[in-house]
């Protein structure tokens, strides 16, 4: 009798205990690539969000209530960041989700967030199908802070088609939804202008070989390699690049703002080559300054581009839902569209079709160097 | 620029001759997938950071430290997941190397974390080039180390006492223990010696690309194709069909698309299987 009077009393206390954690908290799920080819983004998207969580978590919470941080792997897969999204629906009850990195997945996953009708971020994803699809006339659940393909490239051929003399270019892209789509667009922005396409390759996600693609160029002789590449695979592609003596200035949108090709960059080896990112942890403002500091310090890294999206992301929702006053969905996703948030970089305010319009910053290497030049609107 | 494809392929090729071999010969003697061999890769490849960029060994007492490492790691594979299941079925063997292989790679993520680590080794920027064709020191060493391996491997399978053993054992296993050999031992010592042909794979390649707890994936599946074309088992059969890949996907590259070099691969597999079922150059045995 006695055990089971302390049977009794024990499992009320844990039912008690799980049911109070769970009153007191506003989870955000994110199904990000812990593990795969990009595993290493995905811990820096880690490290921008729960930075962002303890600072504010530190302040009080949202609403008295603690912000907690779900991530489920991933791997940067359609199929898997649905099955985690569904997961983190039924299981943790999320109030609010947060886009993947890859584009593919991030599209596989708006459908089941319109279904579930919970408000979806997304930060890191340029696709521009992702926006297409919301706002007015379309999926209402989806927000994104980050520039769009398009705008970018509408940004960079802008830029390239006035200030370099390029005429015949090479594309090497990612074989996803993300490199095809950076590719497409900015050929709908160079070709107008007068610079041809001379090839377009693409590899596979996690490739490290480059030599191929470098022995051809260097018989071929395009102006410039316009890119889509994130930060291992340029990191490879730079070392062959130098061993090979390759002399064509690289463009586009490859990851040079990374941590990883400090040292290439550094090297002289790619003065002229230039790129366009939405952040770039050297860029010169007080907040900025702050920001790297915190986070080098926690983590020993200065912050990646998509820490400082994650980062950014968390913040907005966590004012979205201040301001909303309320955990509720729709109060959330009416809170967003009117949100104004404060950004590192300018201010973050939805269009009619929930995209934001941030600045983004077109960087170029001089003298081992790479200088901000210009900070166009996206 | 035909010379300069045929040289990148035929390093790439040596790279992938290199993994494959070791992977083809367990396979060969023990008729064991092993699963976690892309593991031993990449594990090789952080002991070569470590020895290199944490110890500061000097480059070849580095490139001895990592054998050691991966022979012990191929010892306690051998004894935890292959010895105790080589009377039982083939699926026994094939999850309990898989079980080996997720936990060698999510240990390895707990440990060393997903950042990308680089060996940089001096060899890497010294360049030869003979007309238009350039090789930079690393690479060529990449070759000359499978050339100085196979040559070392076939005289270890033909002449030694443990070679010829591991010929019996991989023609009959009953024969074998009638004789009184053991072939539980011949197993530990078969996947010591694939361990460390992986471990010079390894170390040789950290200094080319970034290292981090994932590339062992890529590169077994490559050796799989390598393996299934050069007939399951027979090692010079991989080591040839190894070169044929490399080049066959490094012309496909340059004269076609960098997809159409992935798709090289897995295509061609698929075309030997249909046409030759065996590998190319017949199966097992010819070890």
């Amino acid at each position: 009798m006695r055990g089971l009077i302390k049977a009794v009393f024990l499992l009320s206390t844990i039912s008690l205990g799980f049911s109070g954690a769970h009153a007191a908290e506003i989870k955000i799920g994110f199904p990000g690539p812990i593990t795969g080819p990009v595993q290493f983004l995905g811990q820096h998207m880690k490290w921008g969000a729960e930075l962002a969580i303890e600072e504010i978590n530190e302040k009080g919470g949202v609403l008295g209530q603690k912000l907690s941080f779900i991530m489920e792997d991933s791997k940067c897969a359609a199929p898997e960041a649905v099955a985690g999204t569904e997961k983190m629906l039924s299981r943790d009850q999320i109030t609010v989700i947060m886009g993947d990195i890859c584009s593919s997945a991030t599209l596989a996953m708006i459908p089941i967030v319109e279904r579930a009708k919970i408000p979806m971020l997304v930060t890191i994803s340029t696709h521009p199908g992702i926006t297409e699809k919301a706002g007015a006339g379309g999926n209402l659940w989806v927000f994104r802070i980050n520039p769009q393909d398009a705008a970018l490239a509408s940004a960079m051929g802008k830029y390239l088609a006035e200030k370099k003399p390029y005429k015949e270019v090479a594309y090497l892209a990612e074989d996803t939804d993300y490199g095809r789509a950076g590719v497409a667009a900015m050929q709908k922005e160079l070709e107008p202008k007068g610079i041809k396409t001379q090839s377009v390759d693409y590899f596979k996600k996690g490739e490290s070989d480059f030599i191929t693609f470098i022995t051809k160029v260097k018989g071929a002789g395009p102006d410039a390699l316009l890119l889509f590449m994130l930060d291992q695979e340029l990191q490879n592609f730079m070392r062959q690049y130098r061993q090979f003596g390759l002399k064509i200035p690289v463009t586009g949108r490859p990851a040079l703002v990374s941590a990883l090709v400090k040292e290439l960059i550094a090297s002289g080896a790619f003065d002229g080559s230039s790129t366009i990112y939405p952040y770039y942890a050297g860029y010169e403002n007080a907040q900025n300054r702050a920001f790297v500091e915190k986070y080098t310090k926690k983590y020993g890294q200065e912050p990646h581009y998509v820490g400082f999206e994650m980062y950014e992301g968390v913040k907005l929702l966590a004012e979205a839902i201040r301001s909303a006053g309320s955990t509720e969905p729709e109060a959330i996703r009416e809170a967003l569209k009117k949100v104004k948030g404060q950004s590192i970089l300018g201010t973050i305010e939805f269009d009619d079709h929930n995209q934001a319009h941030n600045r983004a910053l077109i960087l170029e290497v001089k003298n081992g160097q790479l200088v901000v030049v210009e900070l166009p609107p996206t | 620029m035909f010379f300069q494809h045929l040289v990148n392929g035929l390093i790439q090729g040596s790279l992938y001759a290199l993994v494959a071999v070791g992977l083809t010969l367990v396979y060969g003697v023990l008729e064991v997938v092993n699963f976690a061999h892309g593991e031993m890769y990449m594990l090789a490849a952080f002991a070569m950071f470590m020895a290199f960029n944490l110890l500061k060994l000097p480059f070849v007492l580095a490139v001895a430290f990592t054998m050691l490492v991966l022979m012990a790691l191929g010892y306690v594979i051998a004894r935890a997941a292959v010895v105790p299941h080589l009377r039982r079925s083939f699926e026994t063997t094939v999850l309990a190397t898989l079980a080996a292989s997720i936990i060698l790679q999510n240990g390895a993520r707990f440990a060393f974390t997903a950042t990308p680590r680089q060996v940089i080794l001096p060899l890497e920027d010294v360049v030869f080039s003979v007309g238009d064709v350039i090789v930079t020191g690393q690479r060529l060493l990449i070759m000359v180390t499978a050339i100085v391996a196979f040559a070392a491997l076939q005289l270890f399978i033909r002449k030694s006492r443990t070679g010829k053993a591991m010929r019996a054992a991989s023609q009959n296993k009953d024969a074998c223990r009638m004789v009184g050999i053991d072939v539980r031992k011949i197993a530990v010592h078969t996947m010591v010696l694939g361990a460390a042909l992986c471990a010079l794979a390894g170390a040789m390649v950290a200094p080319l690309y970034d290292i981090f707890p994932a590339i062992g994936t890529t590169v077994v599946f490559k050796s799989f194709a390598v393996v299934i074309m050069g007939g399951m088992g027979n090692v010079p059969g991989a080591m040839l069909a190894a070169l044929m890949l490399g080049v066959g996907e490094s012309l496909a590259g340059g004269y076609l698309s960098m997809s159409a070099k992935d798709a090289l691969g897995f295509s061609l597999m698929i075309l030997v299987l249909l046409i030759r079922p065996d590998g190319l150059f017949g199966r097992r045995v010819r070890v």
